[in-house]
């Protein structure tokens, strides 16, 4: 299970070099849907915010809400449909 | 005997877990504690950038080898044409450039210097933000403030962080920001609005002459800030909205130049003193 996330935390930190980025926020929103407290998504949007981003306060993505979101709807998701979990 | 939901310790594992990660995005992402953040993050990323940079050059010249050889040939064909098109006008240009210095030796006014040549290891491409971030810093005298330049006369943005060896720099068409800018000819002051990826509008009256192909400069300076692609006209409206953009593509850059606002040769010409 270790090692399946950290294959997905790589390949996701590949998306966001290699990749526009829409596929990466795409991509790091899923896995936060899919996978099961996946913070790591968190640390990783938070690195390239800070890479690419600047100091002012509109900086904070709607990107971050997404996978915030995707966050909290994961595991009522996986509670309460059968085809989720 | 079945847990109560309030008592869950991995339900309270969980949500613990997720109010310090929001309190660290909110910390990390509005504070002063951002600009140390970003420090050590381009100083991690600095080298990956550039390898990735390299590594997708390579990937893109290693899947050209497969290209029909007729559609290179066709291609080298329109490249070259241009290329002897361009070649011309960059000859008037520069005939135009060696007047402009003559003039400004006689009015007393130095030439501008060359800035620093930045190499982009990452672009809007890449980024949501519309910035670049370059692998020049404080190290090579870039200072914030510093204006963008793509070739020679194209001014695209400003230096807004410095580190030691890496810079940020925001494009003036990061969405929702506002440049002063001229219509030449017309002579009218405008505010353009950003619209991402070297895209801007303007809101001019009707009646105002511009078309296609027509530049915009820079207000207070006689540096290209893009070329009208578009304008868009309602019939009851007094007024009309004008699209332009930059001449080139800024998630293709690899090489900006950066001079100093401070910079003479920056200033409008003008033969007044």
């Amino acid at each position: 299970m270790i090692l399946r996330r950290i294959a997905i935390g790589v390949t996701l930190v590949s998306v966001a070099l290699w990749a526009p980025w829409p596929v990466f926020l795409a991509g790091l929103v899923l896995a936060a849907l899919l996978i099961e407290d996946y913070y790591e998504g968190v640390a990783i949007g938070l690195f390239f915010d800070l890479l690419y981003g600047n100091a002012s306060a509109s900086s904070v993505p709607l990107g971050a809400g997404l996978v915030l979101g995707a966050l909290l709807a994961g595991p009522f998701l996986r509670a309460h449909l059968r085809w989720y979990s | 005997m079945t847990r109560s939901r309030r008592t869950d310790p991995a339900r309270t594992s969980r949500t613990g877990a997720f109010v310090v990660m929001l309190c660290m995005v909110g910390v990390l992402t509005l504070s002063p504690l951002r600009s140390t953040a970003e420090r050590l993050v381009i100083f991690i990323a600095g080298p990956f950038l550039s390898a990735q940079e390299a590594s997708a050059r390579g990937i893109n010249t290693f899947f050209q080898t497969f290209h029909s050889t007729t559609a290179l040939i066709e291609k080298n064909r329109e490249l070259t044409a241009r290329v002897a098109e361009l070649e011309v006008r960059v000859l008037d240009r520069n005939i135009l450039a060696e007047e402009r210095d003559e003039l400004r030796g006689l009015l007393g006014r130095t030439p501008g210097s060359e800035g620093v040549l930045a190499f982009v290891l990452a672009s809007p491409g890449s980024s949501p933000y519309d910035t670049l971030i370059l692998d020049v810093g404080s190290a090579e005298q870039v200072s914030e403030g510093d204006r963008v330049f793509m070739g020679e006369n194209v001014v695209i943005g400003t230096v807004t962080q410095v580190y030691e060896h890496a810079s940020r720099a925001t494009l003036h068409s990061t969405p929702g920001t506002q440049v002063d800018a001229l219509i030449p000819g017309v002579d009218i002051f405008i505010t353009a609005t950003g619209r991402g990826a070297g895209t801007f509008e303007i809101m001019v009256p009707r009646d105002v002459a511009v078309i296609a192909g027509d530049p915009i400069l820079l207000a207070g300076t006689a540096r290209i800030l893009g070329v009208v692609y578009g304008i868009e006209q309602k019939e009851s409206d007094p007024f009309k909205k004008v699209f332009f953009r930059t001449p080139f593509n800024p998630s293709t850059l690899r090489f900006v130049r950066l001079a100093p606002t401070t910079d003479h040769a920056f200033e409008e010409d003008s033969l007044t003193p």
